[in-house]
């Protein structure tokens, strides 16, 4: 095939997708959900970082808070990079944010095609599989859960890379794995990705045994051979968890509200025993009281109501429809190895991921740890995806290699085909509001199989692949431009400008919450107000993720009353014992000298010692400095910062140190982009 | 004759349906999603009119039933 023929097919889709996608693709609906926490996380991050600042400390909401998202939001990947490159050539945030999310999604589709193509041994075989990627439900949801795609692209990559090595041990396919793990540790927590490991070598070790001993021994040579390969790779790998490390180690201090560990669906005494007696993990009905598979999928709306997909949820799953009808003219194929892996796997994942509606998990919880740290099961509905995928474009090939000779044969095969179509036909009416198109793809589907197998046409593979692909996207291109539609509801612009954080001595005293359509539905303001760089009332609201000590006034003062208090940033006092007097603004013995949201630096001028106390919330890792001298930091009226200045002219200092400072995070991403320029190079000269 | 009966997908589909037949508890899982519908849906503060329809639909369908969502409005 022509190479500009080849590019056009891979191409072509890419653009009808994107096509179909135009909304969202060019900024009119805005990313919605979990995608829109991700995308204020990545703008909070991105802007202070064109400022010049990692930032490490959210100031403007919950009194104050660490900045824990830093570490799960695949900022440090190399693609993550193009948000500010874009920004700095002249492009939104918004914009840029979405540019970042497709591309990421596209190179995932590539991967996934390399994967197929590694697995089945077939370019026409991948290039479905590439199709059926781009074209399920990955593409759609990205707007509004991107963390499937975080953490399914790096795991991708690393089974792409593990066949590869199986095939081929060398030094590229050696670093793609590193690469990719170094992603993974990156992306969000990698627990996701550990327990589709586990499933897997369960698995493969069951049913391929002596490929496995033979894999063993040849990674065990490779080790010796290049140990210092091997070395480099794991101090890799530690790199790129450090930031994930430095989380860790921050929440072992007891000094927050851990996400999830805590309080996600506990009462508010449990939460607050739980934070005041730094325990850890989650309770086994926490982890599935919500975020299950059960939860998030039904047979129903994988085929039903499908031009219903709403924009307002997270639970967008669906799959191009030719896919089940392949599973279903699979029934009478021979049992294949392949088959037993990758319908063993997604049943596996899909009990695990039901949470307490199956009892697997239950057992894992209580008798691996790994399984006591991650909720949201419902996230191993994005492998499931892929694994769906691979298994129905196996039968498809299965499908194809049949040729009958005989016209008996052939007559048998054929009243096979319609006799499973039929029973497609009345599977998939017995569900509401199965869309036309649905039944149209399985109509043509059937004249195509009956063709194939009579051979009239002697057709090449190409024009074959052809007309499977379009048979392939007919059903989902009508689902995405529904799903479109139905987004356009939703249409808002989000804070997408740079902006220069400025100290502001006042909290405001009611929420400036945009009229946002998409917070209407999950109540993520917070977000709003770190894109915005603008502060919150003095209010904690939810406490995940707010400091322990905010979190304990919170629960023992009246909420009007921390208002009251916390709306003045600074006060000064005579003496603790004393009335404190709130500063309004500058006056000539108190002026801003330097704020960042790590930092803030004061100007005094004080005819007598004073306390001074910021209200922002105290946490150990927070440092005080007079004239550049350490002293020591006051935890003052329970939650909050303070510092004793002697009278006279000086620089009074505040400032942010958690575990790992910033350098964690900027040799996170040195890390990551070595080892991407490092295995890019030995792949391509294939060392 | 028996091997190349069991040498087929379709024993093993038949195998793994009934292995989530037996291990799931669907009705939890309906009630699951019927909590998680309603959250997003009917949470008082916004109704969404286009999707709300086949929500409802669904939830009586599946046994859930006016009683249980009029709680869990």
């Amino acid at each position: 095939m022509p190479t500009m023929f080849r590019v056009l097919a891979f191409v072509s889709p890419c653009v009808l997708w994107l096509f179909l996608m135009r909304d969202f693709v060019f900024g009119a609906i805005p990313v919605n959900m979990d995608s829109n926490a991700i995308y204020g996380d990545a703008k909070y991050y991105f802007n202070n970082l064109l400022n010049g600042v990692v930032p490490l400390w959210e100031p403007f909401i919950s009194l104050g808070r660490h900045f824990y998202a830093i570490a799960i939001c695949n900022l440090f990947n190399p693609v993550a990079q193009l948000i500010p490159l874009l920004k700095l050539a002249g492009m939104n945030y918004a914009h840029a944010f979405v540019v970042y999310m497709i591309i990421y999604f596209l190179i995932g589709c590539i991967g996934f095609y390399f994967l197929a193509l590694e697995i089945f041994k077939d370019k026409h075989m991948a290039f479905l599989a590439y199709l059926a990627f781009m074209f399920s439900s990955l593409g759609a949801s990205m707007f509004t859960q991107f963390t499937f795609l975080e953490i399914l692209v790096p795991s991708i990559g690393f089974f792409l890379f593990l066949l590869r090595f199986a095939r081929v041990q060398n030094q590229g396919n050696f670093l793609g794995i590193i690469f990719s793990i170094m992603i993974l540790v990156t992306s969000y927590l990698p627990f996701y990705f550990v327990t589709v490991l586990l499933c897997f070598l369960v698995i493969f070790i069951f049913l391929y045994s002596k490929e496995t001993q033979l894999f063993a021994i040849n990674m065990y040579q490779f080790l010796l051979k290049h140990w210092r390969l091997a070395l480099l790779g794991v101090v890799g790998i530690l790199l790129a968890a450090a930031p994930l490390l430095a989380y860790k180690m921050l929440d072992s201090g007891g000094d927050l509200v851990a996400p999830g560990r805590h309080c996600q669906y506990s009462s508010a005494q449990e939460c607050y025993d739980r934070t005041m007696g730094r325990q850890g993990g989650m309770a086994y009905d926490e982890i599935t009281r919500s975020g299950t598979i059960g939860e998030r999928l039904d047979m129903q709306f994988l085929f039903g109501h499908l031009d219903k997909i709403s924009y307002g949820s997270d639970s967008c799953f669906f799959l191009p429809v030719l896919i089940f009808i392949l599973l279903g003219l699979s029934f009478f194929l021979q049992l294949k190895r392949l088959t037993i892996l990758l319908s063993g796997m997604i049943v596996l994942i899909g009990l695990i991921g039901s949470g307490n509606a199956a009892s697997l998990h239950g057992f894992l919880f209580h008798h691996i740890p790994l399984f006591g740290y991650f909720r949201n099961l419902f996230f191993f509905g994005a492998f499931l995806i892929p694994l769906v995928i691979l298994l129905g474009v196996f039968q498809l090939q299965m499908l194809l290699n049949i040729k009958p000779t005989e016209f008996s044969t052939k007559k048998g095969i054929i009243f096979g085909v319609i006799a499973l179509h039929a029973a497609m036909f009345f599977f998939l009416g017995h569900y509401k509001g199965v869309p036309i198109v649905s039944y149209l793809t399985l109509g043509i589907s059937v004249a195509v199989w009956i063709f194939y197998y009579l051979q009239c046409f002697q057709f090449s593979s190409n024009i074959w692949t052809s007309i499977f692909a379009i048979l392939l996207i007919l059903q989902p291109a009508w689902v995405l431009h529904a799903y479109t539609i139905n987004a356009r509801e939703f249409t808002s612009d989000l804070p997408s400008m740079h902006v220069k954080p400025v100290f502001n001595w006042i909290r405001p005293d009611k929420a400036a919450v945009s009229n946002l359509r998409i917070y209407q539905f999950v109540p993520y303001e917070d977000f709003w107000y770190d894109m915005n760089m603008t502060d919150a009332p003095a209010k904690v609201g939810f406490p995940q993720s707010a400091t322990r000590w905010t979190f304990d006034l919170a629960e023992h003062v009246p909420d009007n009353v921390i208002a009251n208090y916390a709306k003045y940033k600074i006060y000064l006092y005579d003496n603790l014992t004393s009335a404190g007097n709130p500063q309004s603004g500058p006056s000539e013995q108190l002026a801003i000298n330097y704020f960042d949201v790590n930092t803030l630096r004061l100007n005094v001028n004080f005819s007598k010692p004073q306390i001074v106390v910021y209200n922002d919330s105290y946490t150990t890792s927070w440092k005080a400095y007079v004239d550049a001298a350490s002293v020591p930091l006051l935890r003052v009226n329970q939650a909050f910062k303070g510092v004793q200045v002697p009278a006279g002219v000086h620089v009074v200092e505040f400032s942010y140190h958690p575990p790992g400072d910033t350098w964690v995070y900027i040799s996170a991403t040195l890390a990551l982009f070595i080892f991407l320029l490092w295995a890019g190079f030995m792949l391509y000269w294939r060392l | 004759m028996l091997q190349k009966i069991f040498a087929r997908n379709i024993v093993w589909w038949f195998f793994l349906s009934l292995l989530l037949t037996s291990t799931v508890n669907w009705r939890l899982c309906t009630i699951e999603r019927g909590k998680y519908l309603l959250g997003i849906f009917y949470n008082g503060n916004f109704q969404n009119s286009s999707d709300g329809t086949i929500y409802t639909d669904y939830l009586k369908t599946h046994g859930i039933t006016h009683e249980f969502i009029k709680e869990n409005i």
